[in-house]
């Protein structure tokens, strides 16, 4: 009898739950404008010289304007942001921004190009450690500088008066406005950061929801770990008028399969990503929301190459050619992607060269990996260590991770283990280096080969396998510091030549983006290559 | 002279063995229980289940077959050979780390009620405080940290022994959360076990034994526990339902088993991710899981009415 009154009561506590008025909270949400979306992972941190993840990025845009603003019609052009004009020499070495007068923080504080300065110096300051800083390395002096080996006073940042800026780079680069869209170059109010524990505090508290100060169109309003994190418009935004929108909701939703689901059961509005099994079912079901759109991005796995087996490149090449990517791309990822043999994807005029083995099928490649393999004194994987392949907990890597551990075992009877982390865990695990093998992915920060090219240089901030080259970061300097977009472009294929032929990364796919949006709660937000889209353009309607 | 007729008595426990073969229920779950046990290790020993590890791209996520009674997984690896491997993790994570729990809680009850007094207090705020602590963050961090100690141990048995690494790897880096759970699953029976003693402590014959100068260990040992074992059977039945569901739990988060292998707990991990697409992933392991548990409970169930008939009238 208890039993049956339990069942009854669980069923109408449902029951009345379920009711409410009859609408989902997306429906319920739009009324009120306000955007729902998925975000793949709880941000590690706001402050835009501490992010390094897509999911913190995505965020920090909506809070934070940098000198220009992404242009919601056309990917490759920009608008202005803090900056009301700018201009630059002929060469595109020297840039000048003339900011608005008006800028203001969300505090009043005016906004002068000595936030821009101070911010520009944090990030590099060689006390900070900021992962992202080479983001800036095109500036003149800033390399240098972040390795301790130059004084601050010869990086190229300047402010001629308090609302104009000036930058001075290495090279020629005509490609400077679209670095600039990326969340590193932000400004942070220094009159913030300095009250709360100075420019060097990497546990300061400026960035926290609750003590927030930006100038982007939205600022914090309310963080629940795990649940949401929401902005609401600043009142101080100098296009405050043009914002759609009375604030939008980050939901963290590591799980790709909970994702869509609460997609389709009305409690998102745009999700981040639909797993490749889920993929025919999401399409079946809401065919006017599912979107599958072309992405700059690349799957791969970092191999550390400072330890045991690992720091041996036949080891690495006999890893990498016993995969079976074709296999991989069409059962696993289900077509959502291309195989590749390269790191850099096709695209904003750059293709990579890609390797001999590329041609060959197969079956020659697992031979050849064999071979390699006993020649490295490990004949059928006798004899070699158990390596730990690190994983976050999304299912689409584990997946992968499982097939490829299926492959190594069967075809070069080399045994790996499945180490699969929460996101911050695996992200602190790679940066300390902490991992046999990751699963990793890298998508553009601008649409530019360099931004893939440039990940693999000596001592990067994301680089976090080991491997370093001198020859590599020669080439790569010539790509930044030449006015030649020929010689630019064969420097980075050469370079990315040289890396893939050390492997110290086995390169899996080029992925697309297949997600949800809502067809007819959203208005305005078209696919962007860098899935960078500015949610401030995005609007809402019932 | 005319014999009197005379009756051979009853033992107790043969007086409970005839109470749990009529209570029909816990009969039945017991023979589920010898079934289940059955299929999940020895079955798997026959060439007919598929190896659960074998990877099939081009046959993924295929029907109920022949071939493929439960049909395959997302990476074509046969479910009816992961069900019952998994089933196999399953159930040696219940019984083993139950058996730990129980060596533990059944010595720390003993002693604590036997001697009494100050000790007695101490090692009970002991528990107490143990108690206060959640218990799954506990077992999260107590088998993160012995998980590298583990991994030497297996990397040495496999050298020491020569036993090849996938007939071990499986089962060493369960240790682990054997360990982990055994070793934090025990509070609730040390208190009954030593609320139990110091009752048997008080009884006459306990008392004579002590007159006639045995030992503590003795008298601990053979006059205290047998009297215990009831309780212990009882409790130890009911608890190993919860510990799979911890394992489970673990599993669940990514703690448990290590890819490829599985216990039921990531199968159903895996399988409700999927349940739209492809529901008997989901179905089956959790078909499996379900019923070993309702017949594990129904078990306990039957022996706490056969051996205590009184606490069935609560």
């Amino acid at each position: 009898m208890r039993i049956l009154t339990g069942i009854i009561s669980t069923l109408s506590c449902i029951w009345l739950s379920g009711c409410g008025d009859g609408r989902s909270s997306a429906e319920t949400f739009a009324a009120e404008k306000i955007l729902l979306i998925g975000n793949n992972s709880e941000p590690q941190s706001l402050d835009p010289h501490k992010a390094t993840a897509v999911a913190d990025g995505k965020i920090i845009a909506t809070m934070l304007e940098g000198l220009v603003r992404p242009d919601p019609q056309n990917e490759a052009g920009v608008l202005p942001g803090a900056a009301e004009y700018w201009e630059s020499s002929v060469d595109a070495q020297e840039w000048t921004f003339r900011l608005y007068r008006n800028g203001v923080w969300s505090d009043g504080h005016p906004l002068t190009a000595h936030d821009f300065i101070y911010a520009y110096q944090r990030i590099l300051h060689p006390q900070f450690g900021g992962r992202y800083a080479e983001m800036l390395y095109p500036i003149q002096g800033a390399e240098a500088y972040n390795k301790g080996q130059a004084d601050w006073s010869r990086v190229g940042v300047k402010a001629v008066d308090d609302y104009t800026l000036k930058l001075t780079l290495n090279g020629p680069t005509p490609h400077l406005l679209q670095l600039l869209l990326h969340f590193t170059w932000s400004p942070v109010p220094a009159h913030h950061v300095e009250a709360n524990g100075g420019m060097l505090d990497r546990r300061s508290r400026w960035a926290r929801t609750d003590n927030w100060v930006g100038n982007g169109a939205y600022v914090a309003d309310d963080h629940h770990l795990n649940n949401y994190l929401s902005v609401k418009p600043n009142p101080l935004y100098r296009r405050k008028d043009e914002l759609k929108n009375k604030g939008i909701r980050f939901l963290p939703i590591v799980n790709g399969y909970t994702e869509t689901r609460m997609y389709l059961g009305g409690k998102l509005h745009i999700t981040n990503n639909v797993p490749p099994e889920m993929i025919s079912y999401a399409a079946a079901k809401a065919p006017q929301d599912f979107c599958r759109d072309p992405y700059y991005c690349t799957i791969f796995y970092r191999l550390n190459t400072t330890r045991g087996a690992l720091r041996d490149v036949r080891v690495r090449e006999a890893l990498s050619l016993a995969i079976d990517r074709d296999a991989l791309v069409s059962k696993v990822v289900r077509g959502a992607g291309s195989p590749t043999f390269c790191f850099t994807p096709p695209g904003a005029g750059y293709q990579a060269k890609a390797p001999s083995v590329a041609a060959l099928s197969q079956e020659q490649r697992e031979q050849k990996a064999r071979a390699l393999l006993a020649d490295a004194g490990y004949a059928n994987g006798a004899g070699f260590p158990t390596l730990v392949l690190m994983t976050t907990s999304r299912d689409v890597q584990r997946i992968m991770a499982e097939t490829i551990q299926a492959m190594w075992a069967e075809k070069l009877g080399v045994h790996v283990e499945i180490r699969s982390c929460e996101w911050t865990a695996y992200k602190a695990a790679q940066q300390s280096m902490d991992y046999d093998i990751s699963s990793s992915s890298w998508s553009g920060d601008y649409l530019d080969a360099a931004t893939f090219v440039e990940l693999w240089r000596s001592g990067g901030g994301n680089n976090c396998t080991g491997w370093q080259n001198e020859e590599f970061d020669s080439l790569t300097n010539t790509a930044a510091t030449t006015g030649n977009a020929e010689i630019r472009r064969n420097s980075l294929q050469q370079a990315e030549q040289l890396m893939l032929g050390q492997h110290p990364i086995i390169p899996l796919y080029h992925s697309e983006r297949t997600y949800l949006r809502s067809a007819r709660h959203i208005r305005r937000a078209h696919p962007r290559l860098l899935d960078n889209f500015p949610l401030d353009a995005v609007e809402v309607v019932p | 002279m005319q014999k009197t007729p005379y009756q051979q008595g009853n033992s107790l426990w043969k007086d409970a063995r005839q109470r749990l073969y009529r209570n029909r229920a816990a009969m039945a779950a017991l023979c589920f229980m010898v079934l289940m046990v059955l299929a999940c290790f020895v079955l798997p020993l026959f060439p007919c289940i598929a190896n659960p590890n074998a990877t099939n791209l081009d046959n993924i996520a295929a029907p109920c077959s022949w071939a493929h009674p439960f049909g395959t997984d997302q990476l074509g690896r046969d479910l009816l050979a992961r069900v019952l491997y998994g089933g196999r993790i399953s159930l040696l994570v219940g019984m083993v780390a139950t058996m730990v729990a129980l060596i533990i809680g059944l010595v720390y009850g003993l002693i604590s009620g036997y001697i009494g007094g100050k000790t007695d207090a101490l090692m009970m705020r002991t528990v107490d405080v143990l108690f206060a602590l959640p218990f799954i963050v506990l077992v999260i961090v107590f088998s993160l940290s012995i998980e590298e100690p583990g991994r030497e141990l297996t990397e040495n048995l496999i050298i020491l022994t020569g036993w090849s690494r996938e007939s071990i790897a499986p089962i060493m880096g369960l240790v682990p959360l054997f360990i982990a759970i055994g070793a934090l699953g025990w509070l609730t029976l040390a208190r009954i076990v030593r609320t139990q003693t110091l009752e048997i402590k008080s009884q006459e014959y306990i008392q004579a034994a002590r007159s006639l100068g045995l030992g503590h260990l003795r008298i601990l040992f053979r006059h205290i526990a047998p009297n215990l074992m009831g309780t212990v059977v009882v409790y130890t039945t009911l608890a190993v339902p919860g510990i799979m569901l911890t394992e489970s739990t673990l599993s669940f988060i990514g703690l448990g088993v290590k890819a490829p292998n599985s216990s039921w707990g990531t199968l159903i991990k895996e399988g409700a991710d999927r349940m739209e697409v492809t529901p008997e992933l989901l179905l089956f392991p959790a078909l499996f899981f379900c019923l070993t548990l309702l017949a594990l409970n129904f078990l306990g169930d039957g022996l706490r009415d056969a051996i205590d008939p009184k606490s069935a009238k609560d």
